[in-house]
């Protein structure tokens, strides 16, 4: 008996620790793009000289875990960080779920899963130059 | 007195069992582009919507891989043949099988699903 329980129990409980998360572009308006590979160090320092980069994470509460679907807006995301989806450049989106997700899913019904955007934002991203600048994976910073 | 202790130790197994199943959504996966732009908003042009599911497969509570990329701009190529893709939705979701199947191997195979949804630039020649 306590193990079908245990069984039964451990169902609800990864069940609701699973999710369906939807990120919408809905209204967000904006003449960015979704990120180029970051992975270039010059690119990378570049971003962090400039202080263009932003890091937004989110944790999102999905009750009922696979059985429904939950919308993010990439537009409510953005201003979380006091960011305007016309100043984004570029970004990219990820979703994982942390310790703290696994612990949380001990909720009967509940889960949860983290969401975060990174990206880069500056006024001077709305130049040509900079976008020429940013995408130029060959670009030597130290000349400026 | 034996009993008691089997049980005990039965229980232990248990719990830890159930802690494990517990982590079982540790995935991670990145949306990202590698080399063609994938604009965030549709200005205007592009002529057809379209849908493109995929999956990645995890491993050990989602730990392995450590991050899965998901590439738009090759994706959605691949998929449908399109190009210059804008507006995407990104649905990132385990269906009831994959979910079953996470169960019931108690985490050591965790398959997560996504579903890309938006707009592109059909290729004339598929009008022929």
């Amino acid at each position: 008996m306590i193990n079908k329980i245990l069984l039964l129990l451990s169902f609800v409980l990864v069940s609701c620790g699973s999710s369906n998360i939807v990120l919408s572009p809905d209204l967000c308006v904006s003449s960015g793009t979704w990120a180029m590979d970051y992975s270039k160090v010059e690119q990378q320092q570049l971003v962090k000289q400039r202080g263009l980069g932003f890091f937004i994470t989110k944790k999102i509460w999905t009750p009922l875990g696979i059985f429904k679907s939950h919308t993010v807006y990439l537009r409510d995301l953005l201003k979380l960080g006091d960011i305007e989806c016309n100043d984004v450049y570029n970004l990219d989106y990820t979703v994982y779920g942390d310790w703290n997700d696994a612990l949380r899913s001990f909720i009967p019904f509940m889960g949860t899963k983290t969401v975060s955007i990174s990206g880069t934002i500056d006024p001077i991203t709305k130049t040509r130059e900079y976008r020429e600048l940013i995408r130029d994976s060959k670009i030597i910073i130290y000349d400026e | 007195m034996k009993n008691i202790s089997e049980n005990k130790r039965m229980r232990r197994f248990q719990l830890i069992l159930l802690l494990g199943m517990l982590l079982v959504s540790c995935a991670k996966i990145k949306y990202t582009t590698r080399d063609k732009r994938v604009e965030i908003f549709e200005h205007g042009g592009r002529n057809v919507e379209f849908t493109v599911i995929g999956r990645k497969n995890f491993y050990l509570w989602g730990h392995f891989p450590k991050d899965a990329t998901v590439y738009l701009d090759e994706v959605i190529h691949q998929s449908t043949g399109y190009f210059d893709p804008a507006e995407i939705s990104i649905e990132d979701f385990q269906s009831f099988p994959q979910f079953l199947a996470s169960f019931f191997s108690i985490g050591l195979y965790t398959p997560r699903s996504y579903r890309i949804k938006g707009y592109a630039i059909r290729p004339k020649q598929y009008d022929q």
